[in-house]
């Protein structure tokens, strides 16, 4: 007699990880019986749902604000070129499905909030963050921690990952390890520093995997330790970390954090699709590409265009006429060097006087070469 | 038995022992030095606070992302609350938070 509540289906469908003795039927059980949300559907995302899907958890939660784009698709994995536009989570949603139609499905096409974030993360068991910016990771962590319920993280940028569970069996929570928020200027997005497409796929796999873990009850989750990868030099480590902190604002023995805050204030950025509008309150002038189109053609208004990225960004796209000087090398040189290096540019210096470069400025990270009067 | 000694026994603690360890460099850290590993050079045996002050001092491109590591001794995080010992071999590293995904 079966003592399960799995079907005949569920059975065969999921025999290959039921007749493995750590995880078994207790396991498969409680995994039915779980809710996990998603909160971000891109490229952690899209891998740590659809292996959850597959695994058979119960309800599944896929959280996102934003529609698919091209630029997404080399990284996530479940949206489809004919899919542009569509909302991440419908998309995810429609793509799990097609795997395991076992599952509830809810879809949030929400932007994560200090308002709806205790509403919308309390009908779940589990939390896997697998947003892309500093202010969500606190909102998720004090969420989670107000609300008791494990916080499966991950992260991915260039050729690094970073994986780890917070606030769960006693373990330390993200403003544990990490108390005070990075400067604006020292925090990187993929859109800024590029990631390699499989290195949040392996990342997010792996959040899966500690979900199945955490929400199956088995032993050795990641929890008080943090994984780092590097799929550059191909190197793995793990670090033990620090204990949860009596002294932690959050989940601390005296917490002063008891509610949600104003994430974007505390960590002094907007979301990194936002990050461009620091400019406004650096004080630093900026161009649309419409006015430069129109300064650029205007034969009266002589220009110099400085293009500071990187060279291999230098090399993907252009603007003809510009010089390419890399932020860092700008950061070292001298005025003289500069206007030297300037000057090598017949077409930019054409009947104009140097003198034109009043003072060159960094400002959290942004920097303005100001020129005036090229005449 | 290898004939090899080292000299903790006989000089153990004297500060002005430095000993070169490597630094291993994770995601903002390692763009900021430009390299995913360093060496800089550290006493055996140090507070915890000198630690991170002569860590961020040798390599001060690191400032802006002082307040927002995480240091770990050998793959384990450093304890705040005692002196930290160092021997030939050992590894620091600096971790910092990525945030995109």
């Amino acid at each position: 007699m079966s003592v399960h509540n799995l079907t005949n289906d569920e059975v065969g469908r999921y025999g290959r990880q039921l007749i493995l003795s750590e995880f078994g039927v207790k396991c498969q059980q409680q995994l039915k019986s779980s809710k996990a949300l998603i909160v971000g559907c891109g490229g952690l995302g899209c891998p740590a749902a659809v292996y959850l899907s597959a695994a058979g958890i119960g309800t599944l939660g896929l959280l996102d604000h934003d529609v698919v784009e091209v630029s997404n698709l080399h990284r996530q994995i479940l949206h489809k070129e004919s899919g542009t536009g569509v909302p991440k989570c419908k998309s995810a949603s429609a793509a799990c499905s097609g795997v395991n139609s076992l599952p509830t499905y809810r879809e949030h096409h929400v932007a994560i909030n200090s308002t709806n974030a205790l509403s919308i993360i309390s009908q779940y068991d589990a939390v896997l963050d697998c947003t892309d910016n500093v202010a969500t990771r606190y909102l998720l962590n004090d969420a989670c921690v107000i609300l008791k319920k494990p916080l499966i993280s991950g992260a991915a940028l260039k050729f690094e990952g970073q994986l780890t569970v917070y606030n769960h069996e006693g373990g330390p929570c993200y403003r544990c390890l990490y108390p005070v928020p990075p400067a604006a200027n020292t925090v990187s997005s993929c859109s800024e520093s590029g990631v390699l497409g499989v290195i949040p796929g392996i990342i997010g796999t792996m959040q899966a995997q500690e979900a199945i873990k955490v929400l199956g009850g088995m032993q050795g989750s990641l929890t008080g330790r943090l994984f780092l990868y590097d799929g550059l030099s191909f190197t793995t480590r793990v670090v033990k970390l620090r204990p949860r902190q009596p002294s932690c604002v959050v989940c601390g023995d005296t917490p002063s954090v008891t509610e949600l805050v104003d994430y974007l204030e505390f960590c002094g950025v907007s979301s990194a699709d936002d990050k461009l509008s620091l400019n406004k309150s650096t004080g630093m002038s900026r161009i649309s590409p419409t006015d430069f189109k129109n300064h650029y053609r205007d034969k009266s208004k002589r220009h110099l265009l400085l293009d500071v990225r990187p060279c291999h960004e230098f090399d993907i796209c252009k603007i003809s006429h510009s010089i390419n000087i890399p932020l860092n090398s700008l950061e070292k040189i001298t005025k003289d060097e500069l206007l030297a290096k300037i000057s090598q540019n017949a077409y930019s210096i054409n009947g104009g006087d140097n003198s034109g470069i009043t003072s060159l400025q960094s400002n959290a990270g942004h920097y303005c070469l100001y020129l005036s009067s090229w005449k | 038995m290898s004939s090899t000694t080292t000299p903790t026994n006989t000089k153990s603690n004297s500060s002005s022992d430095l000993i070169k360890i490597k630094v291993l460099l994770f995601a903002k850290a390692r763009d900021l030095v430009g390299e995913d590993s360093v060496y800089i050079s550290l006493p055996r045996k140090i507070e915890y606070q000198e630690l991170v002050n002569s860590i961020f001092q040798q390599l001060s491109s690191l400032e802006a992302i002082k307040k927002t590591v995480v240091l770990a001794l050998n793959e384990e995080y450093i304890k705040e609350s005692e002196p930290v010992s160092i021997k030939e071999g050992d590894t620091i590293a600096i971790i910092t938070p990525i945030s995109s995904g």
